[in-house]
């Protein structure tokens, strides 16, 4: 097998009688940014959370789900602790419900490196700074010493990155990562996370719910409905190659800019 | 004046809203300079008209919207709703419902903006017996008129918010705005918070409602190309400042200001690229 | 999450809730508590007042099921009698203090401004100022009694119900459906009243269900000290202060029995109190 990065293969859910999921497949390879589109509902979240284990003990969670070689359903408390804290950088829609509000930034950057890798703080002080300039932060000596309210939400959400970024995963899972952000501050957020991916052969999984985005960002995306995947295209091909009627009627509710001059 | 793009008559009737250079002034905590969020800003809108309002957050969008309802008030400028000054005191009861009945407001999120405790019907009861309709038989009847117009069903109409979607919820905002017969209603990022097949539902019902009741809409939004679907003009934002004014169709397709260029360029579609986006936010605040 | 997923969880949640016995055995002690308020004097056997020199400290026997107290009187029958009186006392109170606390908490919150600072200064001053003792003040100014002491612990409470209410009145004023109201053109008045504190009563509920049992102990610790019901009162904490003669004696009884009851009401409230607003709020 190739090296694939998070592969998901049947993966279903269910709370008692209701099912969330529903043989939900699929594989991120590095380099690659895989989206996935649906609607409020359709299990975009439920997917990724299910497969970090992130769900309540009520879930019923079935299949397979290897990120990083690792399986994640065979793992041990330690070992999924591990692979959480190793493998995975996890970017959600929310960064002030990301970074604890009464710490310091540099204390939330500095964190895992020293609780989980056991690093000398000065060190993680040091990889906080460096990973603050490549997400773009000026001045970023002085930024680990403010908090987050003193920080406007696009420049929490590069905090939030950094952080993911802290431990060198070689997989993103994104939530709806630009999704509270203006177009201007999205494109600069989704620059730097493309220009760390191409550094650093970062698979990416991009959830949104903005179809258009999904088309530019992802080399390939995968459209949800009500648990399922439905249907898989090219990002470059998703508005004019879809063929299942789901898909098609999402794409044309999307409110767009035609003939926009560029 | 681009108003008349969307007036076919060459005299056109007096505007309905007319607001005239207002002006907002933020202060800051300790030292910081104070922010403008509307910094002479005039604008007209027609009976029947929408008017969109653009621009990135911190830009005046909300503050401008909330003015128009009375949530806001301005350091200076003028604001008349069908001829009647709104900076007016308004002393009395009756003054303020009179006012209530200019402009209407639906909001962003759907789930805060309705009282929890009271049903559909319940909320549009209450919002007509506040105007005075006396009878509670013939507010119920009105009320199940206004369901059946942003198409709920009576069943519906007996939930409270909790039960109801997203969605469902701003209909239910937008029939408890239309409760009072207002003139103008104000859409303050009201759709920003919906899948996009429901947002494309309550655009649709926004444009049949203003056609049917002749009502003006201002209707407020960081997202483009839903301004661009929804609104006849369009008035772009920036730090309080008006950059650009004119028909949706020519503000998107041909923008002129450079700040709308960095906007319409911004948002994803074929050929988006980040760093091209950044290039021009760059190039755009070195202009500045 | 979807709805579905959210209703199996909220099944699973009302399931855990009936099968709470500590709030269904504290709910029926309650209930029990309150038909003895109503109906406690047409069961006791006895006069509360009736002194029988001949039972002194007498231990529990058929007669007296709880024994007797130092002048011979049934302390089943005092527990009784002293019911009504040691729940109206702090029912009272806590009805004068949420009025007037919910009204300056309610002002506060929408004005801000001077009144918020206002009661901001006056809470700090009585959180750092013993309550008991800004009431023995009181007492010794207006003269001793049952209503004096609890016009007095009222006075004490309205500020941390003020408080209280402020808080909660500030999260539920952020709300858009306030603006919503005042845009359609409601009074301030109208929108305080009869919108936002209704929203507000689940959580004021729990909280005053709590401040209660608060009372209850206040006044029976009042009347303990000798400031509130007077002899020949059965009021709980005067029982508990009559009764402590005959522990030197041996005697425990008239001691316990009020104190006893006092500690179970308490308790049962508290138990009551939390899970109400749990349950409320829950639905709310």
């Amino acid at each position: 097998m190739t090296a694939e990065l998070l592969t998901i293969e049947d993966l279903d859910l269910a709370y008692g009688s209701a099912a969330i999921l529903h043989g939900v497949s699929l594989t991120v390879a590095p380099g690659e940014t895989v989206g996935l589109v649906g609607e409020s509902g359709s299990g975009k979240s439920s997917t990724v959370r299910a497969a970090l284990r992130l769900l309540p003990p009520t879930a019923g969670v079935q299949g397979r789900v290897r990120i990083g070689g690792r399986d994640v359903f065979g793992a041990n408390d330690a070992e999924l602790r591990r692979i959480r804290a190793e493998e995975v950088g996890f970017i959600q829609q929310d960064p002030r419900g990301a970074l604890n509000p009464v710490r310091r930034i540099g204390d939330s950057l500095a964190e895992r490196l020293v609780k989980v890798h056991g690093m000398p703080r000065a060190e993680a002080r040091r990889i906080g700074v460096e990973l603050l300039g490549a997400v773009g932060i000026t001045r970023p000596e002085h930024r680990l010493r403010q908090f987050p309210h003193e920080l406007s939400g696009g420049m929490l959400q590069r905090v939030v990155i950094a952080a993911a970024l802290t431990t060198r995963p070689r997989l993103i899972l994104a939530d709806e990562a630009t999704s509270a952000l203006d177009v201007t501050t999205q494109a600069e957020v989704l620059a730097i996370l493309r220009d760390q991916q191409r550094e650093r052969e970062l698979g990416m999984l991009f959830i949104t719910h903005d179809l258009h985005l999904a088309a530019a960002f992802c080399d390939r995306v995968l459209v949800m409905l009500r648990g399922e995947v439905v249907e898989e295209l090219s990002g470059a091909a998703l508005f004019t190659g879809a063929t299942h009627p789901y898909t098609r009627s999402l794409l044309q509710a999307a409110p767009e800019l035609e003939e926009r001059s560029r | 004046m681009s108003a008349s793009m969307s007036t076919p008559a060459p005299a056109a009737p007096p505007a309905l809203v007319e607001a005239e250079r207002l002006r907002r002034e933020f202060r800051m905590p300790k030292g910081q300079d104070p922010v403008v969020a509307a910094n002479d800003v005039s604008f007209r809108i027609a009976a029947g008209e929408v008017l969109g309002l653009v621009g990135e957050s911190g830009s005046g969008k909300s503050t401008i919207a909330r003015m128009l309802v009375g949530l806001e008030r301005a350091d200076a400028g003028s604001l008349r709703i069908a001829g009647a000054d709104r900076f007016a005191p308004a002393r009395g009861q009756a003054a303020r419902l009179a006012r209530a009945r200019q402009a209407q407001m639906v909001f962003q999120d759907p789930y805060g903006s309705l009282d929890r405790r009271l049903s559909v019907q319940q909320a549009l009861v209450a919002a007509m017996r506040l105007h005075g309709v006396a009878d509670r038989e013939g507010a119920r009847r009105r009320a199940g008129e206004l369901l059946d117009r942003v198409r709920l069903t009576e069943q519906q109409g007996s939930l409270r918010p909790h039960q109801l979607s997203g969605g469902q919820r701003q209909r239910v905002a937008i029939a408890r705005a239309l409760a009072v017969s207002p003139t103008l209603l104000v859409l303050d990022e009201a759709v920003s918070a919906l899948d996009v097949s429901v947002q494309a539902q309550i655009l649709e019902l926004v444009d049949e409602i203003r056609r049917e009741a002749g009502i003006a809409v201002l209707f407020v939004s960081h997202d483009l190309a839903v301004v661009d679907e929804i609104a006849d003009r369009v008035l772009v934002l920036y730090r309080g400042d008006v950059v650009e004014e004119g028909p949706a169709a020519a503000v998107f397709r041909a923008p002129e200001h450079p700040y709308t260029r960095l906007l319409v360029s911004s948002v994803p579609g074929p050929g988006w690229d980040p760093h091209e986006v950044i290039a021009r936010r760059r190039e755009f605040d070195a202009a500045r | 999450m979807t709805t579905t997923a959210t209703g199996a969880l909220l099944r699973r949640d009302g399931l855990a809730r009936r099968r709470d016995p500590l709030y269904a055995v504290s709910l029926a002690f309650l209930g029990l508590v309150v038909l003895v308020a109503a109906f406690g004097p047409l069961v006791a056997p006895y006069p509360p007042d009736a002194i029988d020199f001949t039972a002194i400290w007498g231990s529990p026997s058929p007669a007296h099921l709880l024994g007797t107290d130092q002048l011979g009187r049934d302390l089943f029958s005092r527990l009784l009698l002293g019911t009504r009186e040691s729940l109206i006392g702090p029912l009272a109170l806590l009805a004068g203090a949420t009025v007037i606390g919910v009204a300056i908490g309610l002002v506060a919150a929408w004005n801000g401004g001077w009144v918020d600072v206002l009661l901001a200064r006056i809470t700090d001053v009585m959180f750092a100022f013993p309550g008991l003792l800004f009431v023995v003040l009181v007492i010794a100014v207006f003269g001793k009694g049952p209503w004096t002491a609890v016009v007095a612990l009222a006075l004490a409470y309205a500020p941390v119900i003020a408080k209280f209410t402020r808080s909660i009145a500030l999260s539920e004023l952020a709300r858009p459906y306030v603006d919503a109201y005042r845009v359609q053109g409601a009074s301030a008045v109208h929108i305080a009243v009869r919108r936002v504190l209704p929203n507000m009563t689940p959580a004021l509920l729990g909280y005053l269900v709590v401040l209660f049992g608060e009372g209850l102990m206040s006044l029976a610790t009042l009347s303990y000290l000798g400031f509130g019901a007077q002899p020949p009162s059965s009021e709980w904490g005067l029982m508990v202060q009559e009764g402590q003669d005959g522990i030197v004696l041996g005697h425990f009884a008239p001691t316990l029995v009020p104190g006893l009851a006092i500690a179970a009401v308490v308790v049962a409230v508290n138990i009551v109190g939390v899970r109400l607003s749990e349950r409320l709020g829950a639905r709310a």
